[in-house]
């Protein structure tokens, strides 16, 4: 008997054989790729402006090469360090009252037994959420401006306002509590949801057992909702270098430059505002690569603790 | 408890109501700080202001049209990439998804990009703000975790029965996927809404700019002294002008939000819970 043998097709032809068998979904992913390469991945030849004197007249070709000169201005400068140390200063203080709030004030929304009442308080609490943060700048300046009504109520019991937009610390806890306000009520929603999977038969057993409200909060709610509350912490983490842009942008002011002014508002008012372009181009990254850095590390402990991924 | 919660609520309502009522109120109540919650001697004197004199309409129209383009050219990318990306026996799947994650983790920063876009001569176009956000790879992976989670036999059999991807996209995975559509709808239009600082960077001419701008502008960038003037039959202090230009832009915002309220909930556990 004689084997007849096959012609084997080659690799390249099984590959385009391959592509031509779902081409559709190679189209389709396309026009994300394009969007990416355009927006994304494109603008990074321009980093280049990082490692030349860049003048605009001269074009990126035509300017200077510096090598590493500017990296060194931010090593050398003070004001980079200072700059630096408000953002990790003002994202840790962030992540320090954000990130535990939302679940408490989940753990406490289950209690509500009345239902009107429940939904009323999700819907109120999770509106600020959708504002953009000039808004939420607006209503924070109009209460507690020189002449809002907060400062109406402490002069009538110390004789003098508080600078809360002009004073450092102050400035601070404006940044805090508005981000507790806008934040908080949209946090919660995935610990209420976290607390809706929690196996009803846990706490029927705890009921059997003469477990109280509080009790069953301290030793069921809480410890089911910690692993999601650390997923929630690191992936925050991650963005402790580069976070609270918007926010920062829209309430800060010349006043409280030195202790609020993030990385990313430095390097607006550097590269747009003083034209400083190839060291703000070199600080931004900087600022993109400790970020990466973060979000890495943010990614191995969240592995780590909880034994998925992110993504 | 209760009485906790209510307080919770409160907290959240109240700042808003204080805009609100400064916003409706006379110039002479608002000097004299006597306003709290709630307007004192009446007036739309503010708003009325607001809506003639100066360009909220033109940006509240620019709002619109950049939400919508936006967010549906947004959506339709997003839905044919989720959709690619959700089968895992395509190859180069992990490749493609190593670089939306890497666009996610990695930014070349403000200025890049700001050169880039004036090298593509969108500067001053309403596609500078439009375009770069159309991808957002991390709704691109919520929306992805959706569709893996229809069952493989729907899908088979539709393959079987000889559909080509499109039919089976359009006609089953989609009707079926309606809840992660909705959610990131949502989200891609309040994002695309709320964005101010795009426009900031590259929109410096009046006609293009959106509504989240021209409320920087007025708030941030508008003097600190009080003015007389007269409008309407009312003085208007730059007080009740800035509170009724803050009303005026959450007004929308607040107008859907009704309506927005039923998807949002279950898209956030459809998104975060997953993982």
């Amino acid at each position: 008997m004689t084997v007849i043998n096959k012609p084997r097709r080659s690799a390249r032809q099984r590959f385009w054989t391959y592509i031509k068998g779902h081409w559709e979904l190679y189209l389709f992913l396309i026009p994300g790729l394009v969007v990416l390469a355009m927006f994304k991945f494109a603008p990074m030849s321009k980093i280049v402006i990082a490692f030349k004197n860049f003048k605009p007249r001269r074009g990126i070709a035509g300017s200077s090469w510096v090598g590493w000169a500017n990296f060194q201005r931010i090593f050398e400068d003070p004001e980079v360090w200072r700059v630096i140390r408000n953002t990790l200063e003002i994202n840790l203080l962030q992540i320090a009252v954000c990130v535990p709030l939302p679940m408490l004030m989940a753990v406490m929304m289950n209690e509500i037994s009345c239902m009107p009442l429940k939904k009323s308080v999700q819907t109120m609490v999770y509106i600020p959420h959708f504002f953009t943060w000039v808004v939420v700048y607006s209503v924070f300046f109009s209460m507690f401006g020189g002449m809002g009504f907060i400062n109406l109520a402490i002069r009538k019991v110390t004789g003098d306002t508080v600078p809360f937009f002009i004073k450092g610390g102050w400035f601070r806890l404006m940044l805090i509590l508005s981000s507790v306000w806008k934040g908080t009520g949209w946090s919660t929603i995935v610990y209420l949801s976290a607390i809706s999977s929690i196996d009803a038969e846990i706490y029927e057993a705890a009921i059997i057992d003469g477990a109280n409200k509080r009790q069953q909060a301290r030793f069921i709610t809480i410890p089911s909702l910690i692993p999601t509350m650390v997923l929630m912490l690191t992936v925050r983490m991650g963005s402790v270098i580069s976070g609270g842009f918007d926010q920062v942008l829209a309430f800060y002011n010349p006043s409280v430059y030195d202790s609020a002014d993030i990385l990313g508002t430095f390097i607006y008012r550097k590269g747009i505002g003083q034209s400083d372009f190839s060291f703000a181009t070199a600080v931004g990254l900087f600022e993109s690569v400790v970020g990466l850095m973060f979000v890495l590390m943010s990614q191995f402990a969240s592995k780590k603790m909880t034994g998925r991924n992110v993504w | 408890m209760n009485v906790l919660a209510i307080i919770c609520g409160l907290v959240c309502l109240l700042p808003v109501l204080n805009v609100f009522a400064k916003s409706l109120s006379s110039a002479k109540a608002v000097a004299s700080n006597s306003v709290t919650f709630w307007p004192k001697e009446m007036s739309f004197a503010g708003w009325q202001y607001i809506w003639v004199y100066t360009s909220y309409k033109r940006t509240l129209l620019n709002s619109v049209i950049n939400t919508v383009s936006g967010t549906s050219i947004s959506l339709f990318i997003t839905i044919l990439t989720a959709y690619a990306l959700s089968h895992p026996t395509l190859k180069g799947r992990r490749f493609i998804i190593a670089l939306y994650v890497f666009s996610m983790v990695f930014s070349a920063g403000t200025l890049p990009v700001y050169f880039q876009m004036n090298s593509y001569h969108l500067l001053n176009t309403r596609w500078s703000l439009i375009l770069p956000h159309l991808v957002s790879p991390y709704y691109t992976f919520v929306l992805k975790s959706g569709f893996e989670a229809v069952p493989d036999s729907l899908e088979e059999a539709a393959r079987i029965d000889g559909a080509s991807y499109t039919r089976t996209l359009t006609s089953i995975v989609l009707p079926v996927s309606k809840a992660s559509i909705a959610t990131i709808v949502i989200f891609t239009a309040v994002a695309y809404w709320n964005r101010y600082f795009d426009a900031l960077l590259y929109i410096t001419k009046q006609p293009l700019k959106p509504l989240a701008l021209l409320l920087y502008e007025v708030i941030k960038l508008s003097s600190m002294e009080e003015t007389n003037d007269i409008i309407y039959g009312q003085r208007l202090s730059d007080t009740i002008r800035e509170a009724s230009m803050v009303v005026l832009t959450m007004l929308p915002i607040l107008a859907i939000y009704p309506f927005m309220q039923r998807y949002f909930v279950k898209g956030v556990m459809v998104g975060s819970v997953k993982g």
